[in-house]
């Protein structure tokens, strides 16, 4: 038990301070670090937009039921909707849609390379596959995953904005006027604080789950499994502390 | 009786089979022999409809199976075992389930008959008595590779195909193969087909053998024709054995 | 449209359904190998969504000065939106890559090749017990899952708002109604579903040796997602649109 969890916690940091150091010694190259962000950005976008937009139009709808019940009005939904999904749910189903697209990628690539032995091959060049494989994905996934939740937000806006207007009886003006009122940069700075923890977290234990793989095609699934199940897990932990945190200081 | 008729076969724009056309008498051992990538695994998984060719026609004694469906292929699977280049075992499931795949309808007891038989013919008649109790992984990849065989084996096929068994396989355990191949088709009065690219084996285990290269038989005759050949490939597969 | 043939896929699979009881033992052991091996993920998942949308609602609650109807509107807003959702994903990563990397491993090794050179037909072996087994244990742990984070969101609030248990307790007969139960255990029953597919469908079809297992999984785990917000928003929609015709509330 202690086994199972203190060692894998160990080398994850490990992998975590080396990518770090190495991108603050600037060993990395501009040129891998904007492929990734490409990668990153260009790969998950239209998936990320698919399922905001549902998610913003969902949540409206359900608010506005509930407001109804335990408050009898819904003028303030569309700002309490807003601030939910800011909070919580742009930043959360980003990141999951995100570990699965890119982070098993990443599990996958690297399992496979050291199935061909590619990782051995580097070391006895002299080079480590976590400066040349890990760092530029490590702050690639940052920067895409802020990017993309802000993105995300956006679109949960537009959908919530087309269901409030076109189901809910409400009209554009008064909308956007109680978001304004109503968000405040606390939302954004929690959103963005989440999104930036999740993307760290993502390439580090994707690409630890990857290069613990197993030989074989088993052993690749199950690099892939795993990398897919600790990020979520990992990802939904870390929101619960980050969420914990900021409400002692609201 | 076995044919190809000049059968085509291509993955996507690239193409394997490029006019195979060769004949396997009943009852011989017929090897094929070439470089990876030439079809030749291609040609074996054609004839239990793993594959259906683009053109040409496919004859296994009175039937031509080239466009068969799968419901049809059902009597064709009973007359040809294919025996895979992995063991491709069912890590998942017992050694009994393994080799039982074939004879499920057949009655526990008559099974408990032929089991035993069929390891014995592989060299594995120790393994019998934990059957239940051992799964795939448990085994060596020798062992695994001559319990698929004797998977292959228990339906009791007329017509016997191997995709490369001996790939991988050391030289002590590569012989043991062909030998088991040679005398199964022997004493059980079977064809049998044998994709490989181990020349020095074939030679000695063959009645006849052909060479493939680009998707085209190239070269085909007995041990001694071949030996004999001037065809520039079975020369230089011949002249890799001198070293 | 990669749906159309996985509908076309379970079609295959639900017509060879009568033929589940000769592979009993197999369903067996896979439904007892999945639910062990997902009980701690749907735990886990099941406390902590509870307990961040119970923190979410108590802070915007506490502007009002209702948070005494916490109780009640976080176990309605977790088990009729969020909470299936978000445990449908835990368990999609979980169970879902598993068993697709599982059906692809065994597809790049020839198995269900030989299987079916044997006379026996794969889908009946292989996929027909494991998605049985996926299926129901995924609804079984979904609804679980959303008791769990119901007693998550309890213990967090007790915790952190000081809000007895006993006072969220009651508020919950008031808010969360039938509608919630029955939208609750209908996403359950759906996603459960479309995880089997989505995972057996993904293995089955997996191409390209050892890569191709990699891939399956990244596959599953992203259009099992999609998948499940879209029947999310589906089920959502034509439930309330249904409730609402009946007059319930």
């Amino acid at each position: 038990m202690f086994h199972k969890i203190i060692n894998p916690l160990f080398e994850n940091f490990n992998i975590l301070f080396r990518s770090l150091s190495v991108l603050a010694k600037f060993q990395t190259s501009a040129k891998d670090i904007w492929k990734q962000c490409y990668e990153f950005g260009n790969r998950t976008f239209g998936i990320v937009a698919l399922c905001v937009t549902f998610m913003g139009v969902i949540l409206i709808t359900e608010y506005s039921f509930h407001m109804k019940l335990v408050i009898g009005n819904d003028s303030m939904i569309p700002a309490f909707a807003m601030i939910m999904l800011a909070r919580e749910l742009a930043p959360i189903v980003t990141a999951l849609l995100i570990t699965s697209k890119m982070g098993a990628s990443i599990a996958a690539e690297l399992a496979a390379m050291k199935n061909s032995e590619q990782i051995d091959a580097y070391r006895l060049l002299g080079l480590n596959i976590v400066d040349l494989y890990v760092a530029p994905r490590l702050i690639a996934s940052v920067f895409a995953n802020v990017c993309l939740t802000v993105v995300a937000l956006a679109i949960t806006v537009i959908g919530a904005w087309a269901s409030a207007v076109y189901f809910l009886n409400f009209s554009t003006g008064p909308f956007f006027h109680s978001l304004v009122v109503f968000l405040s940069p606390f939302d954004f700075i929690l959103m963005v604080t989440k999104s930036a923890s999740f993307a760290i977290v993502i390439p580090i234990i994707s690409a630890y789950c990857g290069l613990e793989a197993k030989h074989g095609a088993e052993g690749v699934g199950e690099a892939t499994t795993n990398a897919v199940v600790g990020n979520s897990i990992t990802i939904i932990i870390i929101d619960f502390i980050i969420t914990f945190l900021f409400s002692k200081f609201y | 009786m076995i044919r190809f008729k000049d059968v085509k076969k291509s993955f996507g724009t690239k193409e394997v089979l490029r006019g195979m056309s060769v004949e396997i008498k009943t009852g011989e051992v017929f090897f094929v022999l070439g470089c990876s990538g030439t079809g030749k695994s291609v040609m074996l998984k054609h004839l239990v409809g793993l594959l259906e060719p683009d053109s040409g026609e496919i004859w296994v004694d009175d039937d031509e199976i080239s466009r068969f469906t799968e419901a049809q292929f059902e009597n064709i699977r009973k007359k040809c075992g294919l025996v895979f280049q992995l063991p491709a075992l069912v890590d998942s499931r017992n050694l009994y389930e393994n080799l039982t795949l074939g004879i499920r309808q057949m009655p526990f007891a008559q099974q408990q008959i032929v089991i035993p038989k069929a390891l014995q013919d592989v060299g594995m008649e120790k393994i019998f008595p934990e059957i239940f109790d051992r799964y795939p992984p448990s085994l060596s990849y020798g062992e695994q590779k001559r319990l698929a065989l004797a998977r292959t084996l228990l339906p009791d096929p007329e017509i016997l195909l191997y995709d490369e068994p001996t790939t991988g396989l050391d030289n002590k355990n590569a012989l043991l193969i062909h030998d088991l191949i040679k005398s199964i088709s022997k004493h059980r009065n079977k064809t049998s087909i044998v994709v490989s690219h181990d020349m020095r084996n074939a030679l000695a285990t063959a009645d006849r053998l052909a060479v493939v290269d680009a998707g085209r038989v190239i070269d085909l005759g007995t041990p001694d024709e071949i030996m004999a050949s001037k065809v520039e490939l079975t020369r230089s597969f011949l002249e890799d054995l001198r070293e | 449209m990669i749906a159309a043939q996985q509908f076309q896929f379970l079609t295959q699979i639900v017509k060879r359904m009568p033929l589940l009881w000769r592979e009993r033992r197999e369903f067996q052991l896979q439904f007892a190998d999945v639910a062990i091996r997902s009980l701690s993920t749907t735990i886990t998942a099941g406390i902590f969504t509870g307990a961040v949308l119970a923190l979410q609602f108590h802070l915007q609650l506490k502007d009002f000065g209702a948070e005494s109807v916490l109780g009640g509107l976080n176990t309605s807003g977790t088990i009729r939106e969020v909470g299936p959702i978000l445990i449908a994903f835990m368990l999609a990563g979980k169970v879902g890559a598993y068993t697709s990397a599982e059906l692809g491993s065994m597809k790049v090794t020839d198995q269900i090749q030989a299987v079916r050179c044997l006379g026996i037909d794969p889908i009946t072996f292989f996929v027909l017990p494991r998605f049985c087994a996926v299926a129901l244990t995924a609804v079984l742990l979904l609804v679980f899952g959303l008791v769990i984070s119901v007693l998550g969101g309890m213990v967090a609030v007790w915790g952190i708002a000081d809000i007895h248990p006993d006072q969220y307790l009651l508020t919950i007969s008031r808010f969360a109604s039938n509608t919630s139960l029955i939208l609750a255990t209908t996403k359950s029953v759906v996603f459960g579903i479309l995880m089997g597919l989505i995972c057996c469908y993904n293995g089955y079809q997996t191409e390209g040796g050892t890569f191709g297992v990699g891939e399956s999984v990244r596959k599953t785990a992203v259009q099992s997602m999609v998948a499940i917000v879209i029947a999310d928003f589906a089920i959502t929609s034509i439930l309330e649109t249904v409730f609402r015709w009946l007059g319930w509330s």
